[in-house]
């Protein structure tokens, strides 16, 4: 095999922040890649360390925040130890982000057109008129109604899913390798997002956009991922490709996650949610991360450091229950069936 | 039959345009809502949603209109005491989880504050602990700032804090648009039980429409500022009468990869 190196490369990453508490661990311990062309998906529970993976990658860690250990690599190029002049030639430029906040991308005291040709001029070495002709077009392609007026206003003045809209136009703006998006469609109504998802595909089909798109709607990944990461606590707990992850999902988090989706609610009752609440990264355990609130847990998942098993070429998961020792000896029944047999 | 909790006639807001033009945000929106009942607003992304619940609840001048709460007509536009003296009665949970809370208060002292505000003696402490774990975060983080959370953290935050002095009536603006579905079940099933047990009633706006179909009772639709029609929650999802609304409904991307459309 030649010397191939992916577009986007993670290797072992963790990211500390420190505290008046202590120090939070919000990633521990992350592999991803991702290819040219290719979207892989991020989701997972709320607080599990989404965001801080992506902001890491930037090199945009909050105060107090630093990547511990780890990688990370763009076309085999490390970004982790970029000095603030090499960032200004990878952000805005070869990677393009969505925050999940999008307030935090704009100036507020700045209109929004003036603000996309800005990275324009800057980037792309276009004239400011020949910018802000871009900056409305973008707009328009977004959807935004009117572009050329809304491009004239304050960010304050637009609706929730209107920013969301023009912070995708300022990302995709300078024709980036890489788009990072950040819950980009949760102020959407679906036929924006249905527009929108057309619009990355065929960007990723004429430019070979590659798209790293963290998201809660589980539709929204369905119809444009080809690969999903789930994170839990910190960790990626399950790599799969979409089909099989929907279909048969290895890890127990997966599985209650799916189930917890309205869609596959039936009758009148209360809708289907994974009970108790995930540990504190302040202290992370030192088994598994989902040990309390995990229906098919074993007696070693406590204490054992949870092993990486491949279930296929293409799917893992960070679990006790399909790795060959558990499989084979068929000797560790469910902790529920131990407890029973105990009392 | 019994007066409706909150009557809504003729609700415009208009806005400025650069340019001199003017936009009508909200265009002569009419709606009720009983006691205990949700109402599910969806529609087109920038109709006015956020700008009708800001005015439903005082946060936003009225161009037009009138907000009719157990049949006394609120102020067009509001001073400050009658933030308070509404508040007790209604409260929002709003679109954007990161401008919500005052960044210089601990989350425990934001859940202390709609608490004190409406002259509640005694320690809020464990009123604080018992709504944060409503919501799926731990009691102890009652002492860490908002920086520290996440989006969906923060939003949570949010829901508690609207909660706290348990309300007659609740603005939920896209409430559960950061939380994955697990977290956003839980904080569903606990809105449900309010609305059962104390009569809590909502206008739900959400993007989402599963999450509509399942806690709402009626669905209103909007578009372009404008209601285009109200409807019981089912009629709405299997005979639509709008062509906006069948729209909507026929593009939604589901939760099943096997159906994607291009590939
Ligand atoms: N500045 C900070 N200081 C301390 N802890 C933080 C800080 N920012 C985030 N955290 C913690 O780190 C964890 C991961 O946060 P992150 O924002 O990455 O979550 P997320 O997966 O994006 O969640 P969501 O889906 O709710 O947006 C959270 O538990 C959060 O409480
Ligand atoms: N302060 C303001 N000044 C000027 N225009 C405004 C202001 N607030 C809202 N608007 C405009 O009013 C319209 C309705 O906005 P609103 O936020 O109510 O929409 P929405 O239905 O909540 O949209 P979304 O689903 O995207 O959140 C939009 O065109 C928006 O640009
Ligand atoms: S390692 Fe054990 S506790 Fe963790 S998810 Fe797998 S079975 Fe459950
Ligand atoms: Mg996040
Ligand atoms: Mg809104």
């Amino acid at each position: 095999m030649s010397l191939h190196e992916p577009l986007l490369s993670i290797e072992a990453l963790h990211v500390h922040i420190r505290t008046a508490a202590g120090i939070v661990q919000p990633v521990r311990g992350i592999d991803l890649q991702l290819e040219a062309g290719e979207t892989l998906a991020i989701v997972g529970e709320s607080g599990c360390g989404k965001s801080m993976t992506a902001l890491a990658v930037m090199g945009l860690l909050p105060v107090g925040g630093s990547v511990a250990a780890g990688a990370v690599r763009l076309s085999g190029y490390r970004l982790d130890n970029l000095t603030e002049s090499g960032w200004r030639e990878v952000r805005g430029r070869r990677i393009g982000m969505v925050f999940q906040n999008p307030m935090s991308a704009f100036n507020p005291t700045m209109r929004i057109g003036e603000q996309i040709a800005e990275s324009l001029v800057h980037h792309r070495h276009l004239d400011w008129d020949h910018a802000h002709r871009r900056a409305v077009a973008l707009l328009d392609r977004m959807r935004i109604p009117d572009a050329a007026t809304r491009a004239q206003q304050y960010p304050f003045q637009f609706s929730g899913g209107m920013l969301q809209r023009a912070m995708i136009a300022m990302a995709l703006a300078c024709g980036p390798e890489l788009l990072i998006a950040d819950e980009p469609t949760t102020a959407l109504d679906v036929s924006v997002q249905v527009g929108l998802l057309e619009l990355l595909r065929e960007l990723q089909t004429e430019t070979g956009l590659a798209i790293l798109l963290i998201t809660h709607d589980l539709a929204i990944v369905a119809e444009i991922a080809q690969r999903v990461a789930v994170m839990y606590a910190g960790q990626i707990v399950e790599q799969a490709p979409v089909d099989a992850l929907f279909a048969q999902p290895a890890h127990p988090y997966t599985a209650g996650l799916l189930q917890s989706l309205p869609e596959r609610h039936e009758g009148a009752g209360p809708l289907s949610a994974i009970a108790g609440t995930p540990p504190d990264l302040l202290q992370p355990p030192a088994g598994c991360a989902f040990y309390d609130r995990c229906p098919a847990a074993l007696r070693l998942c406590a204490t054992a450091a949870v092993p990486r098993v491949e279930i296929s070429a293409t799917q893992r998961a960070l679990c006790w229950l399909r790795h060959p020792a558990v499989v084979g000896s068929g000797a560790v029944p469910p902790l529920a069936e131990q407890q029973g047999s105990e009392s | 039959m019994s007066e409706p909790l909150l009557e809504i006639t003729g609700l415009t807001r208009r806005y400025r345009l650069p340019g001199g033009s003017s936009l009508l945000a909200v265009d002569n929106v009419s709606f009720t809502l009983a006691r205990g009942e949700v109402l599910g607003l969806v529609g087109e992304s920038g109709s006015g949603k956020s700008t009708l619940g800001r005015m439903v609840l005082g946060l936003e001048e009225k161009s037009a209109g009138e907000v009719r709460f157990r049949g006394e007509t609120l102020p067009r536009r509001y001073r400050r005491a009658d933030f308070q003296r509404y508040a007790r009665s209604m409260q929002m949970v709003f679109q954007d989880p990161y401008a919500t809370l005052n960044p210089r208060l601990t989350i425990g002292e934001s859940l202390a504050e709609p608490l004190r505000l409406q002259g509640w003696r005694g320690d809020p402490a464990p009123r604080v602990r018992e709504w944060l774990e409503r919501v799926g975060l731990a009691a102890s983080m009652a002492g860490r700032y908002p920086h520290e959370f996440s989006g969906g953290q923060r939003q949570r935050i949010g829901i508690a804090r609207a909660l706290i002095t348990e309300p007659e009536m609740l603005v939920c603006d896209e409430p559960t648009s950061a939380l994955d579905v697990s977290v956003q079940a839980q904080v569903i099933n606990l809105l449900a039980d309010l609305r059962r047990e104390m009569g809590l009633a909502m206008l739900f706006i959400a993007h989402d429409l599963a999450v509509v179909r399942y806690l709402a009772d009626r669905v209103a639709v909007m578009k372009s500022g404008q209601l285009l029609e109200v409807a019981p929650t089912e009629q709405l999802f299997t005979a639509p009468s709008h062509p906006f609304t069948r729209h909507l409904l026929a593009v939604r991307p589901r939760p099943e990869p096997g159906r994607r459309r291009t590939d």
